[in-house]
């Protein structure tokens, strides 16, 4: 019997980086998907530009601003991650990727990578146009925390999507609540204004997102909130972001032993 | 009569048949749908965007504009069927491979064009109810002092002005590939433009006359007026002209209809 090779972190990574590059391959051929990637923050941060005219409180003028990249990247993210496996399906290449020895959930991991980077577009385009709009007011406190917050936070974006794919992997009708998934983690996550405005008892539930306490990290280092309390949003992402991987693993594990079980793989 | 001859339907015929044309293209949109998924789309998605966006309005703009935003959001859910329901209603024909059959039928081109709109408005009124329902169980809103008739016209008015609408967008939609975007753009044209959420007053002079070209704009105003006890009579010319509106916008998507269906059959390409 032939056995297939363990797979190496070389191997591994080749894997990670060849999804990544076809998921952008594929992306980029779509010039309508292109289109949305830049069209829906130009309109959030518009939308949020004529509501913070004349805003009271000068602090908050940024606020909705990051919150429009960090949405719009979210509901990019939550659509890849359901209709992923099941664009697989229509293309006819889904027993392949379960057959081959590459786990199914590191070339997930390398698409929702490859959409997250992509995703981050809509913070340049949201950014972009405060900037260009709102002029003095859009001023970010301290840049190299907001930088490092950005890239603490594509883990924990990345993290949520992985886990939510798994789970829109073995149940079809998820899909079917997947625009009643979007707005909850705008809302919850605090995107475009603070978590703690919502009733007491939905806060746990915020404490338990990644993009929770990753716009909150990078709220606070637009608004010059101390170092210690930024560098607290990023710990709390990454940890989060941890768990979420490791309980993404067996959940794809579930998946494929289901799928195979009752050999559904192409239904 | 020849046999090559179709006899004319009868008035009783034809109305049943536009009722049933209806029906069936409002069903259609649904077939993927349990009921489960079908009450998600109609209660949790409609509920979520409220609570979104009266936050951030209470957020941004302070806590005096809470009701008139939800009021705001409430009118817009007629949207959901006028812009969304007939989009993809209409969009769709060519992908689903029903539009040679539409094309080449006998039937009136406009009476089933108009068709496809009817369960949409009543469905869209239905969805404002729902959400005013919503704004007085949760965010409290206060109708005691409420002219139900005012309101009940601003409701009507909002759902057929909308799906006026969105017959101009559903005929513009078989021109792309992607309706998704056509019918993003539109509904968040009404949320940004429409006095929904953004008071008109907040928009800038290059494009503030489009609020006064939309759907909704003067609806979503008289249905705030409605809570303050305004009569009728008070806002007739404001609910006529938005009517006016929505007869604009069937007899453009109506026209681009048209066009598209004599420039297929010139070319000889039934699906547009």
């Amino acid at each position: 019997m032939i056995t297939p090779d363990r797979l190496t972190l070389a191997g591994a990574l080749r894997a990670f980086w060849a999804s990544m590059v076809l998921h952008c391959q594929l992306y980029l051929a779509t010039s309508a998907r292109v289109m949305h990637l830049i069209f829906m923050p130009i309109m959030m941060a518009f939308l949020a530009i004529l509501l913070l005219k004349d805003a009271p409180n000068g602090s908050a003028v940024f606020y909705p601003i990051v919150g429009v990249g960090l949405g719009s990247l979210w509901s990019q993210l939550l659509g890849i991650a359901t209709f992923s496996i099941h664009w697989q399906r229509g293309y006819g290449t889904l027993e392949m990727l379960v057959s081959s020895p590459t786990p199914l959930v590191l070339t997930m991991t390398g698409y929702l990578f490859a959409e997250v980077l992509m995703g981050l577009a809509a913070m340049v385009v949201s950014m972009g146009l405060a900037f260009a709009t709102l002029g003095r007011d859009a001023v970010i406190a301290s840049p190299g925390l907001f930088a490092g917050g950005i890239a603490v936070g594509i883990f924990g974006f990345l993290a949520t999507g992985v886990l939510i794919s798994s789970v829109m992997t073995v149940s079809r009708t998820m899909i079917q609540w997947l625009n009643a998934l979007d707005y909850p983690m705008w809302i919850l996550a605090g995107f475009m204004f603070p978590a703690a405005v919502l009733p007491n008892w939905l806060l746990p539930l915020s404490y338990l997102l990644p993009p929770y306490w990753t716009a909150k990290a990078l709220q606070d280092a637009a608004s010059g909130a101390p170092t210690a309390t930024v560098v607290t949003g990023w710990a709390a992402t990454l940890l989060l972001a941890l768990l979420y991987f490791l309980l993404a693993v067996p959940c794809y594990r579930l998946v494929l032993r289901r799928i195979r079980h009752t050999a559904e793989i192409a239904l | 009569m020849t046999s090559s001859t179709i006899p004319a339907a009868s008035l009783g015929d034809r109305i049943l048949s536009y009722l049933e044309n209806s029906w069936i293209a409002y069903r259609a949109l649904f077939r993927w749908y349990n009921p489960k998924a079908y009450l998600a789309s109609k209660l949790l998605l409609p509920m979520e965007q409220i609570i979104m966006y009266t936050l951030l309005g209470r957020f941004t703009m302070g806590p005096e504009w809470v009701t008139w935003v939800i009021i705001g959001n409430c009118v817009l859910m007629a949207a959901q069927n006028g812009v969304y329901g007939l989009v993809i209603t209409l969009g769709e024909e060519r992908f689903a491979g029903t539009l040679p059959l539409f094309l080449s039928s006998p039937g009136s081109r406009f009476g089933i064009f108009i068709g496809r709109s009817l369960v949409h408005i009543l469905d869209g009124m239905l969805n404002i109810v729902l959400a005013l329902l919503f704004a007085a169980l949760v965010f409290r809103v206060d109708f005691s002092g409420t002219h139900w008739g005012t309101l009940a016209a601003a409701i009507t008015v909002a759902a057929v002005s909308t799906a006026g609408f969105g017959l101009l967008l559903g005929s513009l939609s078989l021109m792309v590939r992607d309706i998704f975007m056509v019918m993003n753009f539109a509904y968040m044209s009404l949320m940004i433009l429409a006095g929904v959420i953004v008071p008109p007053e907040r928009l800038p002079a290059w494009i503030a006359w489009a609020h006064s070209v939309l759907p909704i704009s003067r609806s979503a105003a008289v249905a705030r007026q409605a809570l303050e006890g305004v009569l009728p009579s008070q806002v007739a010319g404001a609910l006529g002209m938005e009517l006016v509106v929505g007869a604009v916008f069937v007899l453009l998507g109506f026209s681009v209809y048209g066009y598209l269906e004599t420039g297929s059959r010139r070319k000889g390409k039934f699906d547009l």
